[in-house]
């Protein structure tokens, strides 16, 4: 917890589109934190920069939080491929942590920050209070100056309005239980220092085998390229291919990788090939070259095969 | 305006920038709770203005609900204590409307399961707090799910059923297997309709009553046509009326040598006279003359002698029942049967009375289960080590139940189905588990959710009955 | 099979149907305590009256003066026991008089349960329970007629529970059921078959599903004790169970299954000795089993017969008897609208079954029809059970144990439409909808 770092601050900072923000979020790493094994993208800056600048789209899996009970449109967190997540760390843009325990901190500072919590909620209270005062308040002018339009020429009834308005702020009420709290999605806040933060940098849980190291190279290469990957597990795929940002464009492609000596029966190149038919979508098998250290100039290339009827009577 | 006094403040760089002001707070209040809607695909990206123009809309309108942050009015929230020793979360408020559904109480405290937790807080019903401070989603999600509790897999799976509506609840309560007695509460609330075993037998009631009442005219019979063409209807109704009255069937034995049959293979029948029956006993007091019984005899089928021995082989014994002292003292059929059965049961054990014919009934009669059944049974109540290897990796997680106003917690019924959550990455579950899981879940379907990032799909295995020819 | 060739002692009439007489046709004089046996030539009607005297067909007394038609096929046997004069017309394949009739062991067989009829009354106790056995062609189905006939003009209630799902002298084939008695059978229609019990078995063997068979017997048991609780006269009346043919192997196995159920008191075997020893020795002793001669007049009936006479039986059915009285209905039934189940899967090996399952279960299962081309001219039982109840398991038990409500005939499937054609006995709709197939088929020719 580190209310003792969140000062109240506030701004526009919410959208994130504030200029200051985003020189900040230029040269802060992105957060990339582990939930068992998934990597999940928390803050929504992080989110909007990994898909606007690095094209991870991923997939968010929390609830949405102005319609939390339905399953058409989710939420945060954002969970993102493996690959993706090797990708953002390999290159810098992102830091993957390790969950942090609740109980890291010393009580004293944990007094302090709940301190610091009260009191900020005490402030957003008196706040609040003034801006429902306010409200309350446009709204009663609104009314009686179109009361007034009506009868014109009356004194009276500019004093009474003064009067009303004395009245409502001396007795103006705001209770308690209708002060709006934020439930935070993302952890308030990231203020560890450098020895921390190299201590929750997450030892890499991912299995380095074979197979990793294949679809890491065809992620690698195909981002190049600049398709839009997703996960296509549903469809019995490594990855689903988009032409642009998938929430404009249908899926051509379902790729699967195979290691470029692996042997294929045709019994399994026969259902690889039909299970893209049952979708409209072409299935790929992306096999990337064996990389040899003489040989750097084929490093990172990829071979795409895909399997078409050939209709000889 | 006051938030910009506050604005002034230093700031250090790794602020959270999620947090809201008083004002964002205070303006939320009125914020749209529409999901934009999103227009059809496209197929290629040509580079159109329209396109791009269309597509920069639609990720506007998604970072707007992807940045929006949960605000909610301190009255609608229910307050709660995270206890990371117990894995449970406590509440410090009065549970709202999800009480019927979520929760259990724990030495009369309310408590939640931490994804039922967790999910209430992601529908902003639930603050829950940690040494006086508020946890984060995020924190939730970091602290909650372990494999002590449920996986980040199985709580993508317990909230996609909760945001539809369904009711989701633990198949087996490890927790409350690892708590100590002191909670003794929870497990008995929540095995309630665990026991399998005990509602599949006592549901096995006779309907004999339905067949009663048919038997005395209540059959269904469509309506009788009008128009007097004559037709059979469906069969109709049975005119006598029942006549219930004192009679009680009871105990008896018929005198057989009073009532004497014209047995052609009794001792003696071939040189048998029967005297003339008495005209009453006749319809249209017929009076007839005595038989003699010789005559027929000599015309019976004479199949004894040369079939004997094949039936002897045939039915496997040769001793008639009757010889047998203890069915000779049977006097009719009630006895008869009662000894039989009970020859049966003492057959197939020798069960001490105390554990087997009492309230207390076993779980499973050996007799009922084939040896499998009966293992996987023993097996559901841990008191047969399992003997497949690594039982653990695939086991039932959650009971499902369709939504019902009337849902109780105490008495939940049967599920509609139970789920076992697992991944695309993972192996997928050999024939033996499948019918391991399935034993497990007795007759309620088993339904696996495959979790493949974020994206959940329910398959189920089905027993196929190939279409055959029926005739 | 005859075991005695036609006779012609006490035959004072032509003897031979061939001789059909102009006015009056063939007269018959008969002596007290004999038989006229004739069989009516395919394609042919005979008509019976009685002139002078008393006679009786299988226990239902004539009228004099009334003419019986008996249509082809027809075997009958017109026994007196004081005598009379009857009068045949039309084309018989053999008309003859027999003094050789078991009729007087017969009649003291029903004396004897009138005897415990009497007693049970007395006594407020139930009345008889028979069982009637023996193999194929000796006579069961009339020895039962004749015994109802007698103990119902003595004004007793007897209730007839047909177990032979070959030949049921209740409702079609592939059917088991109980049917209260409340007058003599009609000399040319039989019983009138007004709300019997009717449980569909599906097939014209009990061999096709013996497990399935001992339950329905269990299931009729169940109830006709639980009628004669209620029903102090049917109590009395007692029950006569007509069987099976079938008296080996399970076939035997059934038969002792169903003298536990009904609990009988009273066991007639007809004609076969080895029988009769093996049902004494695996019956308790308190059970009276009684070796019965067959008649001289029954014959064999041959396959064709039989099939022919299932045929009768479900024409009848729709028909009427003579296909006269009754007028079916044809409708278009949707596909959508029923549930079509055969009961008992196909076996398989142990080996494939699923763990703990043994093959007995499949017997009893409810296996769903997709309605296709082939169901065209099957018989389908319509189910008495609630079209709303739910769940899997109780649900295919209230299916086996209901009775059913009567049955259609598929006459046409259009598959591309997704509905069948069915003839009716009612007309639309049908009065419930979970239909079973049954293996006879009906093609409705005449």
């Amino acid at each position: 917890m580190d209310w003792n770092a969140t000062e109240p601050v506030s701004s526009d900072c919410v959208d994130g589109r504030n200029e200051s923000d985003e020189e900040k979020t230029d040269h802060q790493a992105v957060n990339i934190t582990l939930c068992g094994s998934a990597p999940l993208l928390w803050r929504a800056a992080d989110i909007r920069k990994c898909r606007e600048e690095f094209g991870v789209v991923g997939n968010l899996v929390g609830s949405l939080a102005r319609q939390p009970r339905q399953n058409v449109r989710l939420g945060r967190p954002l969970e993102i491929l493996q690959e993706e997540t090797r990708l953002l760390v390999e290159t810098g843009k992102a830091t993957a942590l390790r969950h942090q325990e609740l109980s890291t901190e010393n009580k004293e500072s944990r007094l302090k920050a709940v301190e610091l919590y009260k009191a900020r909620l005490e402030q957003s209270y008196e706040e609040q209070r003034a801006l429902a005062l306010e409200e309350k308040k446009a709204v009663l002018q609104r009314v009686m100056d179109e009361k007034q339009n009506d009868h014109e020429g009356n004194d009276g009834a500019e004093q009474a309005v003064r009067e009303r308005l004395e009245c409502l702020e001396k007795s103006f009420l705001f209770p308690r239980s209708a002060l709006a709290v934020q439930l935070c999605t993302a952890r308030a806040g990231f203020s560890h220092s450098p020895e921390e933060h190299a201590f929750l940098t997450a030892d890499w849980p991912m299995p380095r085998d074979k197979r990793a190291e294949t679809r890491f190279r065809v992620y690698k290469d195909l981002r190049r390229k600049g398709f839009y990957l997703t996960a296509a597990g549903k469809f019995g795929g490594d990855y689903l291919v988009y032409p642009g940002d998938p929430l404009r464009f249908h899926a051509h492609f379902i790729a699967l990788c195979l290691p470029m000596e692996e042997t294929l029966p045709v019994y399994d190149l026969l259902v690889i090939a039909r299970l893209g038919s049952n979708v409209k979508k072409t299935v790929l098998l992306c096999s990337p070259w064996e990389t040899s250290d003489d040989e750097k100039e084929t490093e990172g290339k990829v071979v795409y095969s895909s399997l078409q009827w050939s209709g000889i009577v | 305006m006051a938030t910009n006094a506050i604005q002034s403040e230093p700031v250090r760089i790794d602020f959270c920038d999620e947090l809201l002001s008083s004002s964002k707070l205070f303006q939320s209040r009125s914020r749209s709770h529409k999901i934009p809607v999103r227009g059809q695909k496209e197929f290629l990206p040509n580079d159109s203005e329209r396109q791009k123009a269309r597509l920069q809309k639609i990720l506007d309108e998604h970072w707007t609900t992807v940045t929006e942050e949960r605000v909610e009015r301190v009255g609608n929230l229910v307050n709660a204590e995270w206890i990371p020793e117990k894995k449970i979360v406590t509440l410090q408020s009065r549970a709202g409307k999800f009480w019927q559904t979520m929760g259990f109480s724990d030495g009369g405290k309310q408590c939640l399961y931490p994804e039922e937790a967790l999910y209430l807080m992601e529908c902003g019903n639930v603050q829950v707090f940690y040494q006086d401070l508020p946890l984060s989603i995020q924190e939730g999600y970091e602290s909650f799910l372990s494999a002590e509790t449920v996986t980040y897999l199985q709580y993508q799976v317990f909230g996609h059923l909760k945001r539809l509506g369904y009711v989701v609840n633990r198949y087996n309560n490890r927790l409350c297997n690892k708590k100590s007695t002191a909670s003794s509460e929870v497990s008995t609330g929540r095995h309630t309709g665990e026991n399998k075993t005990n509602v599949q037998y006592s549901s096995l009631n006779y309907p004999g009553q339905i067949y009663r009442q048919i038997f005395q005219g209540k059959i269904p019979r469509s309506e009788p046509d009008s128009d007097g063409a004559p037709g059979r209807h469906w069969w109709t109704n049975i005119t006598s009326k029942p006549q219930p009255d004192l009679f009680q069937p009871s105990v008896r034995c018929w005198d057989f040598s009073c009532i004497i049959f014209p047995d052609l293979g009794s001792h003696g029948a071939d040189s048998a006279c029967l005297p003339p029956p008495d005209p009453s006993l006749l319809p249209g007091a017929l009076q007839v003359q005595e038989c003699h019984m010789a005559h027929w005899c000599r015309n019976i089928d004479l199949q004894q002698e040369h079939s004997s021995k094949q039936t002897h082989s045939q039915n496997g014994r040769l001793c008639n029942i009757n010889d047998d002292r203890m069915v000779h003292q049977c006097k009719n059929w009630d006895e008869y049967l009662k000894l039989v059965e009970e020859r049966k049961s003492q057959q197939h054990n020798n069960r001490p009375t105390h554990l087997w014919k009492k309230e207390v009934l076993p779980l499973a009669y050996s007799r009922k289960c084939s040896s499998n059944r009966f293992y996987f049974i023993l097996y559901d109540f841990c008191l047969l080590p399992p003997r497949l290897p690594d039982p653990e990796q695939w086991r039932i997680d959650f009971n499902l139940y369709q939504p019902d106003p009337e849902f109780k917690k105490s008495n939940p019924g049967k599920p509609s189905t139970r789920l076992c959550v697992c991944s695309f990455d993972g192996v997928v579950p050999d024939l033996r588990a499948l019918q391991q899981l399935s034993f497990q879940s007795g007759d309620v379907p088993m339904t696996f959710a495959v979790v493949d990032h974020g994206d959940i799909s329910f398959y189920s295995f089905k027993d196929f009955k190939l279409p055959t020819d029926v005739y | 099979m005859s075991t005695e060739s036609p006779e012609k002692a006490g035959d004072e009439g032509p003897s031979s149907g061939g001789a059909a007489g102009s006015a009056g046709g063939s007269r018959f004089d008969l002596d007290k305590e004999t038989e006229l046996r004739f069989e009516v030539e395919a394609g042919e009607r005979v008509q019976l009256e009685l002139l002078s005297g008393h006679g009786e067909v299988f226990g239902s007394e004539l009228n004099r003066n009334k003419k019986y038609t008996f249509g082809p096929g027809s075997k009958i046997a017109v026994f007196t026991w004081q005598g009379c004069s009857l009068s045949l017309s039309g084309k018989t394949e053999v008309a003859y008089v027999s003094k050789d009739t078991p009729m007087l062991l017969y009649l003291n067989t029903h004396a004897a349960l009138e005897q415990m009829r009497r007693q049970a009354e007395r006594d407020n106790e139930r009345g008889p329970r028979v069982m009637v056995v023996g193999p194929t062609d000796v006579g069961k189905t009339t020895l039962c007629r004749l015994l109802l006939n007698y103990a119902v003009r003595l004004g007793r209630r007897p209730t007839l529970v047909e177990l032979d799902v070959g030949q049921s002298s209740v409702s079609v084939p592939g059917t088991m059921s109980a049917l209260y008695i409340e007058r003599p059978a009609d000399v040319e229609e039989g019983f009138s078959v007004q709300a019997p019990l009717v449980f569909h078995f599906g097939s014209t063997t009990p061999g096709t599903n013996i497990k399935l068979y001992n339950k329905l017997t269990s299931c009729l048991a169940e109830v006709f004790s639980q009628r004669c609780e209620v029903n102090r006269k049917a109590s009395v009346g007692g029950c006569i169970i007509n069987t099976c043919g079938w008296v080996k192997g399970s076939g035997y196995q059934a038969l002792v299954h169903c003298a536990s159920a009904f609990q009988v008191d009273v066991v007639l075997v007809l004609d076969q000795e080895r029988l009769y020893n093996e049902l004494k020795r695996d019956l308790p002793h308190f059970v009276r089993v009684v070796l019965l001669p067959k008649s001289g007049g029954v014959v064999e009936r041959s396959k064709d017969c039989r099939r022919e006479t299932r045929d009768d039986k479900i024409r009848e059915y729709f028909y009427g008897f003579r296909g006269s009285s009754f007028y079916p209905h044809a409708f278009d039934v949707r596909f959508s609208d029923v549930r079509i189940y055969k009961i008992g899967a196909p076996s398989i090996p142990d080996s494939c079954l699923p763990l703990g399952m043994s093959q007995d279960d499949t017997q009893l299962k409810l296996v769903p029809v997709s309605p296709g081309r082939d169901l065209t001219h099957h018989v389908l039982s319509v189910s008495c059970v609630e079209d709303d109840i739910e769940g899997g398991e109780s649900r295919s038990r209230g299916i086996l144990e209901s009775p059913v409500c009567g049955f259609i005939v598929v006459t046409a499937v259009d598959t591309q439409a997704q509905v069948m054609t069915v003839l009716a006995p009612a007309p639309r709709p049908l009065p419930r909808h979970t239909l079973l197939i049954m293996d006879i088929r009906f093609i409705d020719l005449k």
